[in-house]
């Protein structure tokens, strides 16, 4: 038996994908060379332990194919896709920038003054001359003129609320009100249409009560004298048939009954 | 491919759908990545054991796909045909790194570990937390001892472990003979299996600890 399987065959056989008879061929070689056969189960083993790697589960990311130069993967991180989405991100924040400046009609720049910026209207800002004493107080005179010219509307305002306040609050006195007749005959009419209606749904009450429990009476009076003429009719049932009982017996009993 | 899932069972039958992404249907393209996407995205990291790098690699497959799905003859070959796009973007993105021989292929987030345990738990996803650490820190040694193989080595070991695929499909991925393949696949769980005893992962130590 000059016979040795190669590796590509014991490969197949490890396999199983040889033909019946190099199979065979193969396990009566096993058979005699023992060694062979304890590395076949070596590798065999191997095959077992390396099977314990198990499949990572993956996001598949989808894919934008639209001609054959560029190809878009989205989710999943490609390093194109990222610097793709970084640079939207700043062209679309410097759009919005120009965007808002343009629309708050923004303006930045050196005027007279100094450097200035401005929304809306360029205006400048009025010279307001040397700062002096007099400037000085004049400025807190003007202001000062304002203030207490606002400060008096102000009391005027409050004055001539308080006195409001005071007339309405007077009108609301309970002490103070002094009705006037018809005032007073429409509000007695509409207790006495009140005191009316209560009345009337009390008797009326009253009555059907009073009427059910007349017809409760009769009735519970009617059903007494049937129950007592029953009693009667039982009374005397029992006599009669006491007497006929007695006669049957004959007049012995009646006699000894009767002494 | 075994069918265990719908997804696989829809893969099986991709046929049309592959032929409308063949005129350039946007749709069929799109639903195409979402048959296939988990595999390649499983498939690469278990290749570079790095997330950022397997998604990275994921994504460039794809749109590799799109450019040149109407350069695909036959449509029974787009699975081999995918795969090989991938394979190739592994292999640039494992030159790349010993070029400039800034990280290890090998030594990925080891040290994630322990985080990711916790955040696994954090969510509540798992029943019994340090069954699940234990699981996190295997796959992270597995995957470690897949990155030691070689590349022909590991390709073919992730193709035909965790891809299913045929070995006649491996072999037109790779470019190479079926014999290839197999002496390739041979070698590679002989290698895995002197890297893991040096690892001290053996069966037992496997099925005891977990």
């Amino acid at each position: 038996m000059n016979y040795k399987p190669d590796e590509a065959t014991l490969t197949a056989y490890l396999y199983e994908e040889l033909s019946k008879e190099e199979q065979i061929k193969v396990e009566s070689y096993l058979e005699a060379h023992p060694e062979a056969k304890q590395e076949l189960e070596d590798v065999r083993s191997v095959r077992k332990i390396m099977g314990k790697l198990e499949e990572k589960e993956v996001v598949t990311p989808s894919f934008v194919f639209e001609d054959s130069a560029t190809v878009v993967v989205s989710r999943g991180g490609g390093s194109f896709n990222n610097f793709l989405r970084s640079t939207m991100a700043i062209a679309a924040s410097i759009t919005l920038l120009i965007l808002t400046g343009y629309f708050t009609k923004m303006n930045i720049g050196w005027q007279e003054s100094g450097f200035q910026i401005s929304f809306d209207q360029n205006t400048v800002q009025p010279n307001v001359g040397e700062v002096s004493e007099e400037n000085i107080k004049a400025w807190m005179q003007d202001a000062l003129a304002s203030n207490n010219e606002h400060i008096i509307n102000k009391i005027n305002q409050v004055e001539d609320e308080t006195r409001q306040l005071r007339k309405n609050s007077g009108k609301n006195q309970l002490v103070n009100y002094k009705p006037d007749g018809d005032v007073i005959d429409e509000y007695v009419s509409q207790i006495k249409l009140e005191n009316r209606d209560i009345i009337l749904g009390l008797m009326e009450v009253a009555t059907r009560d009073q009427k059910k429990y007349m017809d409760d009476m009769m009735a519970d009076f009617a059903l007494f004298l049937e129950r007592q003429r029953q009693n009667d009719l039982n009374v005397i049932e029992t006599a009669i048939s006491q007497v006929a009982n007695n006669v049957e017996d004959g007049p012995d009993t009646y006699r000894t009954s009767e002494e | 491919m075994h069918a265990e899932s719908l997804l696989d069972i829809a893969m099986l039958h991709a046929d049309t759908l592959i032929e409308k992404a063949r005129k350039g249907d946007e749709k069929a393209l799109n639903q195409l990545v979402s048959l296939w996407y988990k595999r390649i995205f499983n498939y690469v990291l278990k290749y570079c054991s790095d997330n950022d790098a397997a998604t990275e690699i994921s994504q460039k497959t794809f749109i590799a796909m799109f450019r040149n799905i109407a350069k695909l003859k036959e449509v029974d070959r787009f699975k081999p045909w995918l795969y090989r796009i991938a394979t190739n973007f592994c292999y640039e993105e494992g030159r790349r790194i010993k070029r400039d021989k800034t990280i290890s292929l090998t030594i990925t987030n080891d040290d994630n570990t322990e985080h990711q345990a916790e955040a696994g738990e954090a969510k509540g996803n798992y029943f019994n937390p340090e069954k699940n650490f234990q699981q996190l820190e295997l796959e992270q040694i597995l995957l470690s001892a897949l990155g030691e193989l070689s590349e022909d080595q590991r390709t073919v070991v992730i193709m035909k472990e965790y891809e299913g695929l045929k070995f006649t499909e491996i072999a037109e991925a790779l470019d190479a003979s079926e014999n290839t393949v197999k002496t390739r696949l041979y070698r590679g769980l002989k290698s895995l299996k002197e890297i893991l005893e040096r690892k001290n992962i053996t069966k037992e130590t496997v099925y005891y600890e977990l």
